[in-house]
């Protein structure tokens, strides 16, 4: 569709816009945050998953969750924050008369993205660290290695899987965000797409169209690449008895390093916006004493629902019975049925939204502009988030199971009221809750698609803190806020599988 | 009378392979226990899986009692067939109590019966005190029980175990099989057992069945089929053997430990099965051809002998007294007539 689009712009005007110097120049800035972020968080994520698994620390399963809460902060509250806190107006100078820069830009940008997606590489380093067969580093002591030599040589090797998969999340989530790089005034793919897009004249649509088909184009390079990158990657001990737990290293002379990391980290990443957000919470009701903004605050609430309960319902009704064949009936059709819907979960929102907008109001105009393409696409983009925990009560709910009671007398219908369904409950309403929470603090699809005049939560934030109107930004921000810690208290119910 | 009766059931996975289960036909008796023994593979489970109802065969009839199951056109679905079922898995419901997965299949009944029904069956496999557990709450051999319970507490008129012990540790297998053999009995319930052990088939079972590239080889009583295999095949799956190579005439042969009587007349070359427990260790007399004792192994209640005469080794089962050490020569002698085996053809890797 965004070929079509693309398509229609005459030839000469294509390859100006497709090979244009400032391409060159988007292209270099999203790669160059992208992996900025990359080393930052694996720099910070690395030792933090160590020290919560494999060292003496005390309270790392407090400390693992603190370092997991930033999860409950979307980037655009992580910009919001950053952007409010210095400068002259900003929070460090009215409370403490501290003054440093606002923090913007590319550094901006950088630190919300990191303090944002630490959470995605640190549940990964986790898992891999704890999977991790102990005997083999005992094998490499034994064979006259020193500690650091065993941690270079076999330690770090194997957790390669883990490191591609949380690399490839944080990677998506950097190229496909919308929210801190806009906020933050730092030109990359998407935030050309949306200004392109917001921009009047014939041509930068299908420019916009250009440089969605460059940023699939890219999202699909990526997820190649990591097939590549995993194949013949075989790191599984040779063995299959369970794995032991690995004793703790003691570490007593990095005990202050230690702390001051997990303390830097819980400050800047949970604390300050939270701190942050109270404070212009508090500050509108000096600023601007109109009762307005409760009202406000409320209608875009109920905004916000209205979209995502009727997308968090139709995401499991539609990825039941993905995961359903996939499982019991496993052909090509099937699985790339349910390899579809993760592919729809990688690519950027902007892209996918701005896919949607061209196609509808070119061919479906009568639901061009309605809250029910804001609902397809949240179904579509969050699918992946349902079919998750669905797919892991299916693994309880198994074929045996049913033959059972089909042996006991009950029918097909029996069995699935009495057997199926009870056993996918919990995988069921996880699921749905999944959805609903992104749904809730998601940008850029409600950015692009929402009706005119339809304001959700997260739009009301990001609009407010654009235009520099903090105390207006920060109910809306608190709200999402709640939504958000709710989404993450269910992750950490969950454990780490879903960040596999 | 016969319960159960299977006729030319035929499964054909794919159509270009061989058949899973090829021109089957058994039947299962009243208050029998049959055992279907053979290795992994064999279409063991596939019959069985179509005898439940999972399976649609390709071809063949399945009748219970005066009932058709499955023929040409007809299907019954599992759930009208009143045929119980053990899986291997257990497959006990996690969302329900002990309890609640013993009623499941009682639903046509009145509560009060049903709750009659469950409490005694649990009682006759000694679950009663654990009715309101969970089934992760409970051991290996007590999810067994439940399982079993589960199963006939609807009295199905036929019961189907399918390697109902592999889950469970030797010590606690013997003392199931004996609870399995009771309940039956108890319940006087007719059951196809399914099983790759052939221990657990020749010690339960009324009647053994024995399995091999989806076809039956034979079928007989427990003791039967073990002192008189129809093929090498049958011999070797039902315990250790020594097949020799034998020239018979009439009730005699004469094989490479000399000349051995036969169960049965037959001419010309052939192969014949020698038990190791059906030969003697004797010392040799004067100018006999003897053999060498090249291993040993001590069990504790026996002995298992490993002789080589002349460029064969043979397998010797004496008991625990026999004075033979490593090394020494003797001479082998039979204590019972062998048995002809017919040779397997495609015996190489197949089965398996």
């Amino acid at each position: 569709m965004l070929i079509i689009d693309a398509s229609r712009a005459d030839a000469s005007v294509l390859t100006d816009v497709v090979f244009r110097w400032r391409n060159l120049v988007l292209l270099g800035k999203t790669l160059g945050l992208t992996v900025s972020v990359l080393i930052v968080v694996t720099l910070l994520a690395l030792p933090l998953a160590w020290l919560t698994t494999r060292s003496n620390l005390y309270a790392a399963r407090f400390w693992t969750i603190l370092c997991v809460m930033p999860l409950a902060i979307p980037g655009y509250l992580m910009a919001f924050t950053l952007l409010s806190f210095g400068g002259r107006f900003g929070m460090l100078n009215t409370l403490f008369g501290i003054h440093i820069p606002r923090i913007q830009g590319y550094w901006g940008a950088l630190i919300a993205l990191s303090m944002y997606l630490l959470p995605y590489m640190f549940l990964n380093l986790r898992v891999g660290f704890q999977r991790m067969d102990p005997a083999l580093e005992e094998a490499g002591r034994s064979l006259g290695c020193s500690r650091s030599h065993v941690f270079f040589r076999i330690t770090l090797p194997q957790l390669k899987p883990a490191f591609a998969a949380g690399a490839l999340l944080v990677t998506l989530h950097v190229i496909g965000d919308l929210g801190v790089v806009s906020l933050m005034r730092f030109d990359t793919f998407t935030y050309s797409i949306y200004q392109e897009y917001m921009g009047f004249d014939a041509l930068s649509k299908t420019y916009a169209a250009c440089l969605s088909l460059m940023l699939i184009a890219m999202t699909i390079g990526l997820l190649i690449l990591d097939l590549y990158f995993l194949r013949g990657l075989r790191i599984d001990s040779v063995r299959n008895a369970p794995i032991r737990k690995c004793p703790p290293t003691r570490h007593k002379g990095w005990f202050f390093a230690s702390f001051a990391l997990l303390l830097i980290i819980v400050l800047v990443g949970l604390i300050l916006p939270v701190l942050n957000i109270a404070h212009w919470t508090w500050r509108w009701e000096a600023d601007i004493p109109d009762q307005t903004v409760f009202t406000e605050v409320f209608s875009s609430l109920a905004s916000s629902l209205k979209a995502s309960i009727p997308a968090a319902l139709f995401a499991v009704i539609l990825a039941t019975p993905i995961a359903f064949l996939a499982m019991r009936y496993p052909s090509k059709l099937t699985r790339s049925c349910q390899q579809s819907a993760y592919v729809g979960y990688a690519i950027p929102a902007v892209a996918f939204g701005y896919s949607l907008i061209v196609l509808f109001s070119q061919h479906v105009n009568a639901l061009y502009q309605t809250i029910y393409l804001l609902i397809f696409a949240y179904v579509i983009h969050f699918l992946a988030e349902a079919l998750g925990p669905i797919r892991s009560s299916l693994f309880l709910a198994t074929k045996r199971l049913e033959d059972a009671s089909r042996s006991l007398g009950r029918s097909r219908f029996s069995t699935f009221i009495h057997v199926t369904l009870p056993l996918l409950r919990p995988g069921l309403i996880v699921g749905m809750a999944f959805v609903f929470l992104s749904a809730m603090k998601e940008l850029p699809l409600t950015l692009l698609l929402s009706p005119i005049g339809y304001e959700t939560l997260a739009w009301q934030v990001w609009s407010y803190a654009d235009n520099t109107s903090y105390a207006k930004a920060a109910p809306h921000a608190l709200a999402i806020l709640v939504f958000s810690a709710g989404f993450v208290w269910l992750l950490l119910m969950r454990g780490p599988e879903k960040s596999r | 009378m016969s319960v159960l009766v299977v006729n030319k059931l035929t499964r054909q996975y794919r159509a270009d392979d061989v058949p899973a289960v090829d021109d089957l036909s058994l039947t299962v008796e009243t208050n029998e226990l049959f055992a279907l023994v053979g290795p992994t593979g064999c279409g063991k489970t596939t019959t069985l899986r179509a005898i439940a109802g999972f399976e649609r065969p390709d071809g063949g009839v399945i009748s219970l009692g005066d009932q058709v199951l499955d023929d040409g056109n007809m299907h019954i679905p599992p759930d009208k067939r009143d045929i119980g079922l053990v899986f291997q898995e257990l497959a006990l419901f996690p969302h329900m109590s002990v309890n609640r997965n013993v009623e499941f299949g009682l639903k046509g009944m009145a509560k009060g019966a049903r709750r009659n029904r469950a409490a005694e069956v649990l009682e006759m496999v000694g679950m009663s005190e654990f009715a309101d557990r969970r089934p992760h709450e409970l051991s290996g051999g007590q999810q067994q029980r439940v399982a079993l319970a589960r199963s006939i507490a609807p009295s199905p008129r036929l019961l189907l175990l399918d390697e109902p012990f592999s889950s469970l540790d030797p010590g606690l297998r013997d003392d199931m099989r004996l609870q399995i053999k009771k309940v039956l009995a108890e319940t006087g319930t007719s059951a196809l057992l399914v099983t790759h052990d052939h221990e657990e088939a020749l010690s339960m079972a009324d009647r053994v069945g024995v399995m091999r590239l989806g076809k039956l080889c034979q079928v007989g009583k427990p003791d039967e089929v073990y002192h008189r295999p129809c093929s090498a095949f049958v011999s070797q799956f039902l315990g250790r053997t020594n097949l020799l190579e034998a020239t018979a005439v009439g009730d005699v042969a004469e094989t490479s430990i000399g000349r051995v009587e036969l169960t049965s007349e037959s001419t010309g070359r052939v192969t014949v099965s020698v038990r190791p427990e059906h030969l003697r260790l004797e010392a040799p007399g004067n100018g006999e051809m003897t053999g060498e004792v090249i291993a040993r192994e001590f069990k504790g209640h026996d002995l298992t002998f490993v002789v080589r005469y002349g460029d064969q080794t043979y397998t010797v089962q004496t008991d625990y007294s026999c004075p033979f050490v490593v090394g020494q020569s003797v001479r082998l002698r039979h204590a019972e007539p062998a048995v002809v085996v017919e040779e397997d053809r495609d015996v190489s890797g197949a089965d398996c």
